[in-house]
């Protein structure tokens, strides 16, 4: 049983507002994961969470009893934090033990050297265990910060990106490792990163977080294919996503770009308004392009092959439509050479914001 | 390049070693040999009498004269005494508020820190008539106490900003991965951060040391017979009827130079990591 609540919580640092009035629930076994860019405010978030800072305003429920003057040593929470904080003064077996040897837990030494050795073993850090902290490599390093997480049964895990600093292929592993873990154990964890893909890939639900604020709560998939703002849908796209600010002019949709002038669009929403400006975007993916024109192509004009990547297993063409960028992403080599016009049509999902990309707009 | 560094080093060192030197060789010379002319660098007969007269002195005169224990003893044990307790208190209190002040929120914080700092603005001079008078008043005057509570004072800013700087230099993450860990503020401060200002700490007891063993006018003002000091008691030694014997007072000054130099030499691995702390780490 731990669950963890932000209810209306504003933590400040002199002028900086760093969470603005957050609310969020964390239900027992789940697997949550904070996403956002970098200054969003998610380890702010994490360490008013294990009550190494005090929000000036709202409330932090664990299993639904306040904690939110509690310290941390008896919240029963564990940290990883984002930059390892290992302790230069111990070993990495010392380090493993530290947080079991609290006069809090009262664990006798047999049964701390056994659960040090099994999490050594589960993190592949055994050969390291006599070995001084400074000398480690940076996956080491983070290795053992998770073991210091692990070694322990808290009632939450609270993990501040700390697959940042491995290897593409470690991480991938320590991704599956962590998952493994969790489905195991059952326990709660709440895991903050800046990386699209690995939130989408661990997370049972995502909070997205900018500017110390909660853009949207859902599921991976809700997030994909339903974008709250211009921000989220943004923030999980890659490449880029492709908008650009549309405007309804009697029934008809101009592009209202610079260096786009007369430049109509053929979408289908009824329900916008006449004479308002709107975002229209979809993603890479979900652009197709085609020799012929056919009445669903999406611009009166045909475009040009501005820029060709092969990137291995997909590849992203750039369009140019009068002053328009747009990228196709595919699977497999490039389909298309630069210079040639082609028209473009959607396939699949788009998006459209309100003018300032707050707001999502129903078509 | 690497000739001329050579020889600039060697130069220099030679320069800031000569008066040492001459400081030993003068201590094993005669009276006479200490002034002759050319000088006597090498060649000189070694004598340790200079070294016997710091420890027992003549007393009366022509064939009355005989040896009486000197003062000397007591003063390196009254040096001893103020100066060991002086640098333990100034670097305990330096350490703890200097943690404070790095690590906590204090209301008026510069302006404490200020304050701290201008205590050691006025010169020793200016100050130590009243200091004087507050002394005796309080029967301060001439005790253990009064010495080893004004030395602690003087050298409290110097530590208190040292270590505020050394803790400064460690993230606020080992306090708060500690207290998540199970542990107390106070529990992580005495098994996370103290280790790691180990080499502070030794920086800064050495320059806290030197400042009480080395220190004159204080010493000279409020203290007499029983609390005085090696410094006081060797100016006394300087001037006296018979002439200033340069002999004793050059033997003096290196039984009383080489603790320093010892305790010195024995820390200088956590000196130098402590005097460039945060710039060449590790
Ligand atoms: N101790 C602090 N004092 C003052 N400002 C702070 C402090 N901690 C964080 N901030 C500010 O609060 C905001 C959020 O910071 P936070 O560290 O939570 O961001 P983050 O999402 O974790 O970013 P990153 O991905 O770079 O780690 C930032 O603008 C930061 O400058
Ligand atoms: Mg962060």
């Amino acid at each position: 049983m731990s669950s963890l609540e932000f209810k209306n919580v504003t933590k400040r640092f002199k002028n900086v507002t760093a969470i603005d009035r957050i609310n969020f629930r964390i239900e027992h076994g789940e697997f949550v994961v904070m996403l956002g860019p970098t200054g969003a405010g998610k380890t702010t978030t994490l360490k008013v969470a294990a009550g190494i800072y005090h929000p000036e305003e709202g409330e932090v429920y664990l299993d639904d009893h306040p904690v939110t003057h509690v310290h941390p040593a008896l919240r029963d929470v564990a940290f990883v934090f984002q930059n390892y904080i290992l302790y230069p003064n111990m070993t990495v077996e010392e380090n493993l033990a530290f947080p079991l040897k609290s006069r809090l837990r009262n664990i006798d030494e047999e049964k701390i050297d056994e659960t040090v050795k099994r999490v050594a073993k589960l993190l592949h850090i055994e050969h390291l265990l006599h070995r001084t902290t400074e000398r480690l490599s940076g996956g080491e390093q983070q290795r053992v910060a998770l073991g210091r997480a692990l070694v322990r049964k808290p009632r939450i895990f609270l993990m501040d990106e700390p697959l940042s600093n491995l290897d593409a292929k470690l991480r991938e592993e320590m991704r599956t490792e962590l998952k493994r873990i969790h489905r195991e154990i059952g326990e709660t964890f709440f895991f903050v990163t800046h990386d699209y893909v690995e939130a989408f890939s661990m997370a049972d639900r995502i909070i997205i977080l900018n500017h110390g604020k909660i853009e949207q709560i859902g599921t991976p998939d809700e997030i994909y294919t339903n974008p709250s703002s211009l921000f989220v849908a943004n923030f999980v796209s890659s490449p880029p996503l492709n908008y650009f600010t549309i405007k309804k002019e009697s029934g008809v949709f101009v592009v209202d770009e610079e260096g786009c002038e007369s430049l109509t669009c053929n979408i289908k929403a009824d329900t916008l308004q006449d004479g308002k400006r709107y975002i229209f975007s979809f993603r890479p993916e979900n652009l197709a392009s085609s020799l012929k024109k056919s009445d669903d192509t999406l611009f009166d004009v045909p475009a040009e092959v501005y820029v060709v990547e092969d990137l291995g297993t997909y590849s992203v063409i750039t369009f140019k439509v009068n002053g328009l960028l747009l990228r196709q992403k595919h699977l497999g080599p490039p389909s298309a050479k630069i210079g040639e016009k082609l028209w473009l049509k959607l396939d699949g999902n788009f998006f459209i914001f309100d003018e300032t990309g707050k707001k999502r707009v129903r078509e | 390049m690497k000739i001329f560094l050579t020889i600039l080093i060697i130069l220099i060192v030679a320069i800031y070693i000569f008066p040492l030197f001459w400081m030993v060789s003068s201590s094993f010379k005669t009276r006479v040999e200490i002034f002759s002319m050319p000088p006597k660098f090498f060649n000189f007969e070694v004598t340790f009498k200079n070294f016997r007269r710091v420890f027992y002195k003549i007393a009366g005169w022509g064939k009355f004269a005989k040896e009486v224990p000197s003062e000397f003893p007591r003063a390196l044990l009254n040096s001893s005494i103020i100066t060991i307790l002086s640098t333990l208190l100034a670097v305990t209190l330096g350490t703890l508020s200097g943690y404070a002040f790095s690590r906590f929120e204090i209301p008026g914080k510069s302006d404490l820190l200020f304050f701290i700092l201008s205590t050691r603005m006025l010169p020793a001079m200016v100050i130590v008539v009243p200091v004087f008078i507050m002394y005796k008043t309080l029967g301060l005057f001439n005790t253990y106490l009064g010495m080893v509570i004004l030395y602690t004072v003087f050298n409290l800013s110097f530590s208190v900003w040292m270590m505020k700087g050394f803790m400064d230099e460690i993230p606020k993450e080992y306090e708060e991965a500690a207290m998540c860990d199970g542990y107390t503020r106070f529990q992580a401060f005495r098994k996370i951060i103290l280790p790691q200002t180990y080499a502070g700490i030794a920086a800064t007891a050495v320059f806290c040391g030197i400042m009480a063993w080395n220190e004159y006018v204080f010493a000279l003002i409020l203290t007499s017979e029983e609390t005085k000091t090696v410094p006081p008691t060797i100016a006394g030694n300087v001037l006296k009827t018979t002439g200033v014997n340069w002999g004793e007072v050059a033997a003096a000054s290196l039984i009383f130079l080489a603790p320093v130099l010892i305790f010195t030499f024995l820390v200088r691995k956590h000196l130098l990591r402590g005097v460039t702390f945060g710039t060449i780490k590790g």
